[in-house]
């Protein structure tokens, strides 16, 4: 307990680039996520088609395959960007994909009598979507993001890999220093129980405040 | 209309995928990933190894059996083969050949040699296992080894945990730098302000703190792993023993040793905590070696060829 104490400034340090690495790559992903399910629902082909296709190919890479592109690939091409931003971009990619999962299953849960009224008045399929479906169907799709958001916190630990200091690697590092080991990955798991509970509860809160009552 | 969704997506997939294998560089990138998941896994259970650091070891061996080696020896020899952890990316040290899955370099034929007294032979007696650097101690405690020779450093620090046969090489930490920096970085103090990589969990980046506080220093799984990033520009040098860079700077024209040596480490053959009596028996294997030539043939036939001059065989530290 007490060398946990001792090195807690570089253990805090690195929740805090878990916690940058997390948010900031499910705003990514929730941006891009939100385009592809778009893309997915669109009345023309080819997007549907480049929908679906990145989907797969997210839902279906491990993240340590991404992670490894961004940070020996990318530099290849002439993108030579900090691990941290390697990280982020990785992490909000993958993430993309299965936020588009869940804002489709959002689009899925508005009925569709809605998109057939919204089209007799004359809306057209930008104004049905952006006034009428995404309104509802990110509202619906609260509870499934959450549970993103919750799993992110785990995901971004492959970060170390690219040297990146979250708190898994700050915590293991210190362990090789000191030659203990427990004490550092307990802290890092009570740190990821506090945030996963509070996430869980605080999405409880807003998917009842936002909830579409029928 | 969905059903041909999912084949186009899937042709789509299976070309992006083809194109990466045809590519040699992300090919090499795709090798690595798959490496690292391996580690992932091994890593999991290491953790939980943690209480074998601090239990008493079991060690029945008679305290005055000084070739028998003891019930670890017998173990192996029941079992018909003794498992070696070594690593498996870094050329003329431990580097496993892709097309043949024979792992070669020096650390390799010390383990030969070691197999070879136990069994009379080493064909198909060594199961190898790879060990990167931060697995060591863990493939240890954790019995997942019998020995480690994986450039392991003999430290104090690491004697808390683990017991060391040898040393049976002694290397010194130099830096691999492109050969156009040779003006700029001299010595390890010319790091200050500059970038520098080496190996997750090593001694390595130890040294580079003390030695040069100002540098920043960025760590990575593997030596090949920092190879990578001073290709790319991500750091201006790579840190680690001379032993491990001299097959990087021989493989890549473009590099070079900057050849001060700035610190000693002494390669030790690890070994679990308290086995006094196998440790015995291998410090006898590694003096005979010293003496018989086979040590000198196993240096002169591996990190002899990257250009690095066969030093006089370092002393059995017994204690």
């Amino acid at each position: 307990m007490r060398i946990v104490l001792d090195n807690l400034p570089r253990l805090l340090r690195g929740l805090g680039v878990t916690l940058q690495l997390t948010i900031g790559g499910f705003l990514i992903g929730l941006v891009i996520g939100t385009i592809i399910a778009v893309f997915r629902v669109s009345p023309i082909k080819p997007l549907r088609v480049l929908g679906a296709g990145y989907v797969a190919a997210m839902v279906n890479s491990p993240l340590i395959f991404l992670v490894f592109v961004a940070y020996y690939g990318l530099p290849k091409l002439g993108a030579l960007l900090t691990n941290f931003q390697c990280a982020l971009i990785a992490v909000g990619l993958y993430i993309g994909g299965y936020v588009a999962e869940a804002v489709r299953s959002g689009f899925n849960a508005v009925s569709n009598g809605q998109a057939e009224a919204a089209r007799a008045i004359g809306l057209t399929f930008g104004q049905t979507l952006s006034h009428v479906i995404l309104p509802q169907a990110l509202r619906s799709s609260v509870g499934p993001l959450a549970v993103l958001l919750n799993a992110n916190y785990r995901n971004v630990a492959v970060a170390g890999i690219i040297g990146v200091s979250e708190v898994v690697k700050a915590g293991s590092d210190l362990s090789d220093e000191t030659a203990t080991q427990y004490p550092f990955f307990v802290f890092s798991f009570m740190a990821f129980m506090i945030l996963g509970f509070a996430t869980a509860f605080l999405a409880g809160w807003l998917d009842n405040r936002v909830a579409v009552k029928r | 209309m969905r059903a041909r969704t999912l084949i186009v997506s899937a042709l789509a997939i299976t070309a992006v995928v083809g194109s990466i294998a045809t590519n040699p560089a992300t090919a090499a990138t795709k090798k690595k990933t798959t490496k690292k998941k391996a580690v992932v896994t091994t890593l999991a259970p290491a953790t939980t190894a943690a209480p074998a650091t601090t239990a008493a070891p079991v060690t029945p061996a008679a305290p005055s059996a000084d070739t028998s080696g003891g019930a670890t020896l017998e173990a192996i020899k029941k079992r018909g083969k003794i498992v070696i952890g070594t690593k498996w990316d870094v050329p003329l040290i431990g580097l496993k050949n892709p097309v043949t899955n024979d792992v070669q370099g020096f650390d390799v034929e010390i383990g030969k040699i070691i197999a070879k007294e136990i069994f009379g032979t080493d064909k198909g007696k060594v199961e190898w296992v790879e060990a990167i650097s931060a697995n060591r101690i863990p493939f240890i405690t954790d019995a997942k080894v019998d020995i480690i020779l994986s450039t392991f450093s003999i430290t104090d620090a690491r004697k808390q945990q683990v017991d060391f046969a040898g040393p049976y090489y002694v290397a010194g930490q130099d830096l691999l730098i492109y050969k156009i920096d040779a003006d700029s970085i001299k010595s390890v103090t010319d790091l200050n302000g500059k970038k520098v990589c080496a190996q997750t969990g090593s001694t390595s980046v130890t040294n580079l703190k003390t030695l040069a506080p100002k540098a920043s220093v960025l760590d990575l799984p593997t030596t090949a792993n920092c190879v990578e990033a001073l290709k790319d520009g991500r750091v201006d040098a790579v840190s680690t023993d001379d032993t491990l860079l001299t097959g990087f700077a021989e493989k890549f024209p473009a590099f070079a040793l900057v050849g001060k040596q700035f610190s000693v480490e002494k390669y030790g053959v690890g070994l679990k905590k308290g086995d006094t009596a196998f440790r015995s028996y291998l410090n006898d294997i590694v003096e005979k070696s010293f003496k018989d030539g086979s040590w000198k043939k196993a240096v002169e036939s591996t990190i002899g060829t990257g250009g690095l001059k066969t030093p006089e065989p370092p002393k059995v530290e017994r204690y």
